[in-house]
């Protein structure tokens, strides 16, 4: 029973994944990625890992892609033009594609991998925020800062000049 | 700074004053009617649909005569009763789609027995139900509303005649019934109605020939 | 798993009963605010006026407009739905009563209903029209910036209690309710702000504005769709009052009452006195919201957190 809903997710992932890279307008690119992104947020709830799942829909669907779609709807350039998608070396390209494939499913279904315990270490949420502020708080700091300059000099450049 | 804080404490504070005044509105009764199952009365001289009291009908066309768009169809016929010449009315239609609603005919008929009464929910289905409606029928307007019954129209009419001012008190008026009130109903009423007054109405104290009352009405009393 | 299909069902059971009944008590409320009856007719005072609007619209014709961009405005209703029906997933209706109570609940939830947003885009975009595009747009920057005071109240109460999972929060409030400190009464004001304007509601319905920009971001829409966007209204408005009633005013505690029907009350009371607010307000210009949500209402909200930081640790 878990593993049908497993293999719905993983194949709307791919689903969408593919309909990302497949479509013709960078609108609709930007709708499936979103799907795509809610599909591996679904894969991180079922992996019992619901702090990161929900990071993953607030940070991603709810910032990145946003930025998207105000990027691309709002400066003329990027929307305007439909994208191409296959050129004259379509066939070659994707029977290397395919062979790569193939080699890659044989490396990870051949190769043994450990069984994980039934019961993944669990690291509570009280665990993540003190770390964040113990052992790892220069890297946040940092980040922190790394987000104002990013603030700042994006301000800077979409001021309108006089 | 300090104006900026006291505009938003205004402004929180103005919201709650706007809070009561609605919670007040919420609690007061509703100005509107549920209009199907309760409806308004009339004012007293409103002019609905036209209607007849077929045995006060003198047939003297009068209401023909001065019905301005010609809305009004009459047709008589005589008879020999008991030795005396008897006039019957043989067709009395109304066009309500000619009618303007003036109320001329009920301010003229010298009987009152044509009037107006205070039906407003005239819509038909198709053209041939108004077009000529057959006024010595008592149940001319049952298709239009089924409450429609024409002694409860009369007696709403007796009070309150289109083209008459209500009476004032019989203590107050020492005059003759309202020129226009047909002999048929003596007891003109000291009408408990909305008084205008405005014109009251005068009138010869022992009956003259009776007046037109448009008229009347119209000099100063 | 038996219990999370039929919490589910439940829940969504729950929703579309809820938004009907919402629709009819607005209604009637706002006939009453203005001194007038409100739906008379079907059923005992109109109350089963949402059902025969219901029909109306399952009937309509669907149009769909001819420059429009078929697959986004297909989907857009969805993206806005399907988030807020979602976010009913960690809301306690009582002790035992919750779909599933996440450890990061309050994050779930908030995080979720980011997603309407892109829906909102969508609808306006999609439909190819002016009136919907400014309207799409408006609101895409009114929710957006409207989540930073959201989010920074939401933060004080998990500050407050230690615990993202909703029924901690609930748990952590059986001293007193959250409502009642100083500091977490502000930010149960600043809440209750920033929610109605996350849900489009007057005072900050411009996008949705039913004399401006034809009919917003939904003017496109017909029938079932149509249905879609208004019943994604009233539940989210829902959803807010619900979180606000977890996380300030106690959740399903109370006295006497078994914890459902306490709940449902501070739900249906604060849903009352949005609509309240509705009646009595006008429309904020747009400048003037963003100006209150960047200017006023987020520093007062980190001036909260600032004060509160230091006298939890003083």
């Amino acid at each position: 029973m878990a593993d049908i809903i497993f293999y719905i997710i993983a194949l709307s992932t791919c689903l969408f994944a593919f309909l990302t890279v497949a479509s013709r307008d960078v609108f609709h690119s930007a709708v499936w990625l979103s799907l795509t992104l809610l599909s591996v947020a679904a894969i991180y709830f079922y992996l019992d890992a619901q702090f990161l799942g929900v990071i993953q829909v607030l940070v991603y669907i709810g910032g990145i892609i946003t930025l998207f779609i105000f990027a691309i709807k709002l400066t003329a350039k990027i929307g305007d033009k439909t994208i191409q998608q296959a050129n004259e070396q379509a066939l070659l390209s994707g029977l290397a594609a395919f062979v790569f494939f193939i080699i890659l499913f044989k490396m990870i279904a051949l190769h043994p991998w450990a069984e994980l315990q039934p019961q993944a270490p669990v690291f509570s949420l009280e665990d993540i925020g003190k770390s964040m502020l113990t052992t790892y708080v220069l890297p946040f700091e940092f980040l922190s800062l790394l987000l104002l300059a990013a603030m700042v000099g994006a301000i800077v450049i979409g001021k309108v000049r006089k | 700074m300090f104006r900026q804080i006291k505009v938003i404490y205004l402004g929180f504070i103005s919201l709650l004053i706007g809070m009561r005044v609605t919670a007040q509105n919420f609690f007061a009764p509703a100005v509107t009617l549920d209009y199907p199952r309760k409806k308004k009365p009339m004012e007293h001289n409103f002019r609905g649909m036209v209607d007849l009291i077929p045995p006060d009908c003198v047939i003297c066309y009068q209401c023909i005569k001065i019905c301005p768009t010609a809305a009004l169809f009459l047709s008589h016929t005589q008879k020999v009763e008991a030795e005396k010449k008897v006039k019957e009315i043989t067709k009395f239609t109304f066009n309500a789609e000619l009618c303007c609603f003036c109320g001329l005919c009920d301010e003229i008929c010298p009987t009152d027995a044509i009037f107006m009464n205070k039906l407003y929910e005239v819509s038909a289905f198709s053209h041939d139900q108004i077009l000529s409606i057959d006024l010595m029928n008592p149940n001319k307007y049952k298709h239009l509303d089924s409450n429609y019954s024409l002694d409860a129209e009369i007696n709403d009419n007796k009070l309150r005649t289109v083209g008459i001012a209500p009476k004032p008190a019989p203590a107050a008026a020492a005059v003759a019934p309202a020129a226009g009130a047909s002999p048929a109903n003596p007891a003109a009423p000291a009408a408990p109605g909305p008084t205008t007054s405005t014109a009251t109405e005068t009138k010869p104290a022992d009956g003259g020939p009776t007046t037109n009352p448009t008229t009347e009405n119209k000099q100063p009393s | 798993m038996m219990n999370l299909l039929i919490g589910g069902i439940s829940v969504v059971g729950f929703i579309s009963l809820s938004a009907m009944f919402l629709i009819w008590l607005e209604r009637k409320i706002s006939a009453h605010i203005q001194n007038r009856m409100g739906p008379m007719i079907c059923g005992w005072h109109g109350s089963l006026q949402s059902i025969a609007d219901s029909l109306k619209l399952l009937l309509k014709e669907n149009i769909v407009p001819s420059g429009a961009d078929k697959l986004v405005w297909s989907l857009a209703p969805f993206f806005v739905t399907v988030p807020v029906v979602m976010a009913f997933l960690t809301v306690p209706f009582s002790k035992t009563l919750i779909v599933r109570d996440l450890n990061v609940g309050i994050l779930y939830v908030a995080s979720i209903t980011s997603i309407c947003v892109l829906g909102i885009f969508m609808a306006g975009w999609g439909s190819n029209n002016k009136y919907s595009l400014l309207g799409g747009m408006r609101s895409a920057a009114q929710i957006i910036s409207y989540e930073v005071p959201l989010l920074l109240s939401i933060v004080l109460v998990v500050m407050e209690a230690g615990t993202l999972s909703m029924q901690g929060i609930v748990q952590a409030q059986e001293q007193g309710w959250y409502v009642l400190k100083p500091n977490l009464a502000f930010a149960f004001l600043i809440y209750l702000i920033s929610s109605t304007a996350e849900v489009n509601r007057v005072p900050f319905d411009i996008p949705e504005a039913e004399s401006e920009l034809g009919a917003g971001y939904h003017t496109e829409y017909t029938g079932m769709k149509f249905a879609m966007f208004f019943v994604a209204e009233y539940t989210n408005l829902v959803v807010v009052s619900a979180i606000a009633t977890t996380l300030f005013l106690g959740g399903w505690q109370g006295p006497l009452l078994p914890g459902l029907f306490w709940f449902l009350i501070k739900v249906y009371g604060l849903v009352c006195l949005s609509m309240w607010v509705r009646w009595t307000l006008p429309r904020v210009r747009m400048d003037q919201m963003m100006t209150f949500a960047w200017k006023v209402l987020t520093p007062l909200s980190i001036l909260n957190l600032l004060v509160s930081g230091w006298w939890m640790v003083r």
